[in-house]
């Protein structure tokens, strides 16, 4: 005779049958105990393994009583020696501990640079491809003509969506600010000719407005990143002295739990916005 | 043919996969997966899958679509047939014009390792699903439906000198797994 709270241990290809996973993920108590007693045991076995009244399966197996305490599941579970898997697909958590291997391993064995690409030119495709997809596109630029500002720029012909509208949001550099004085200098272009790209790629994202959300902030800090984000993925490549923003290598970064570079980015794209001026 | 395969749960991340490292480099990717269902629910219901996926890599993005149908044993093998994919927005457009929707979607990070052991091509994956405790490990071999017992035990001895149990081996989907979180 089984003695109290002696798990029903059943085999484990039960717990793969689809119509126990079914009643395991409808949370249908009543549904296991009879699979259960269709696998031999009694009502007063199953009484005993979970901890409850015979009177009390008796009613849950006849559907008068339902059961939704989590407690309760949770005697279910253990009574009848439940694997990981029947617990998850019942609301439960795993029995055991698991471990996964801390950050630092995480961010090793999974890094959240994907890929690298020696130049944005590699890059055009793929990127065009992520856009075309996304919902949301974040542009850190300096005067963004490459980019998004004409009518062949990398974006341009990515926002268009048969049913939504893309959330794009644009920072480019202030046109009055030193940083463009100088950043002009570090590209052998007059202040005056750099200024008015930036002006240009302003007037030409108001015109987007037609076919996506759009907003322009400028910003004045030395331009640094130069950023594209398509949702959770970012495409990374810096701006140097005498090195344009499009010759940079560029990572291909895409969102994890622990990545430090993914949420920088957006922490400083953010707050770049709400610094910047808005201009569209 | 058929995917003879095991999964288990891993409990020394870093001493499984300085083995693995032993048997090939590591290759990272990141996999978006999208799975379709009728609005009924008949796919999930009868164990079988649909699904997109796009697998970012280290030399390219690239999308299959799999079709897998209802286990064929108690270790989750699933018959298997996929096909890669030029442009998954159209395949998504594709599958709904058919009446599927989407079920669910998630990302694995996976760290996949191919080589050769029992005679067999093998690809071990290790995995973590941001949603999901722990790490996993994955290792199949794609055989004819035949000899599914014999890779199997193949399989199982890998995961022997990997140092993984068979009490962590598991048979949970991550599409439930992920749902029963959400």
């Amino acid at each position: 005779m089984p003695t109290a709270l002696v798990p029903i241990a059943l085999p484990d290809w039960v717990w793969q049958k689809p119509d126990v996973r079914e009643a395991l993920r409808a949370r249908n108590v009543g549904a296991i105990f009879r699979i259960v007693q269709q696998h031999g045991h009694s009502q007063g076995r199953i009484a005993t393994a979970c901890g409850m009244a015979q009177g009390r399966v008796n009613e849950i197996i006849n559907g008068r009583r339902e059961v939704s305490q989590l407690d309760v599941f949770e005697r279910v579970a253990e009574g009848l020696a439940m694997p990981d898997d029947a617990r998850h697909l019942l609301g439960l958590a795993s029995n055991r501990d698991v471990r996964s291997g801390g950050q630092a391993f995480d961010l090793a064995a999974f890094p959240e640079v994907v890929r690298v690409y020696s130049s944005q030119a590699s890059a055009a495709a793929e990127i065009q491809r992520q856009a075309r997809a996304a919902a949301e596109l974040d542009v850190l630029a300096v005067r963004g003509l490459g980019l998004i500002g004409l009518n062949d720029s990398l974006l341009r012909g990515s926002l268009t969506r048969a049913v939504t509208r893309v959330q794009l949001r644009v920072l480019l550099l202030h046109p009055d600010s030193p940083a463009l004085v100088r950043r002009a200098g570090e590209i052998g272009e007059s202040p005056e000719s750099l200024a008015s790209g930036v002006k240009l790629a302003e007037a030409r994202l108001k015109e987007l407005s037609a076919v996506c959300e759009v907003q322009a902030y400028r910003y004045c800090l030395l331009p640094t990143w130069r950023i594209i984000r398509c949702d959770s993925t970012l495409y990374v490549s810096a701006f140097d002295a005498n090195w344009e923003g499009h010759e940079s290598a560029t990572y291909k970064v895409m969102e994890t739990p622990h990545g430090p570079l993914y949420r920088g980015f957006r922490r400083m794209f953010e707050a770049m916005m709400d610094e910047g001026e808005r201009t569209v | 043919m058929v995917e003879a395969e095991l999964k288990a749960v891993v409990r020394e991340p870093e001493q499984v996969l300085e083995r693995l490292e032993q048997y090939a480099a590591g290759r990272p990717e990141v996999y978006q997966d999208t799975y379709y269902d009728d609005p009924a629910g008949t796919l999930g219901r009868e164990d079988r899958e649909l699904r997109v996926r796009t697998v970012h890599g280290q030399d390219d993005t690239r999308s299959v679509l799999t079709y897998k149908g209802a286990r064929v044993d108690a270790s989750g093998s699933k018959p298997e047939h996929e096909s890669g994919v030029e442009d998954p927005e159209a395949v998504h457009a594709l599958l709904l014009g058919l009446g599927y929707r989407p079920s669910i979607a998630f990302e694995k990070r996976c760290r996949n390792y191919e080589f050769e052991a029992a005679g067999r091509k093998m690809l071990a994956t290790l995995v973590r699903v941001p949603e999901l405790d722990g790490t996993f490990i994955e290792l199949e071999t794609i055989v004819p439906e035949d000899e599914l017992k014999d890779a199997l035990r193949d399989v199982r001895q890998v995961l022997d000198g990997l140092g993984i149990q068979e009490s962590d081996f598991t048979t949970e989907l991550y599409t439930d797994a992920v749902a029963a979180r959400r």
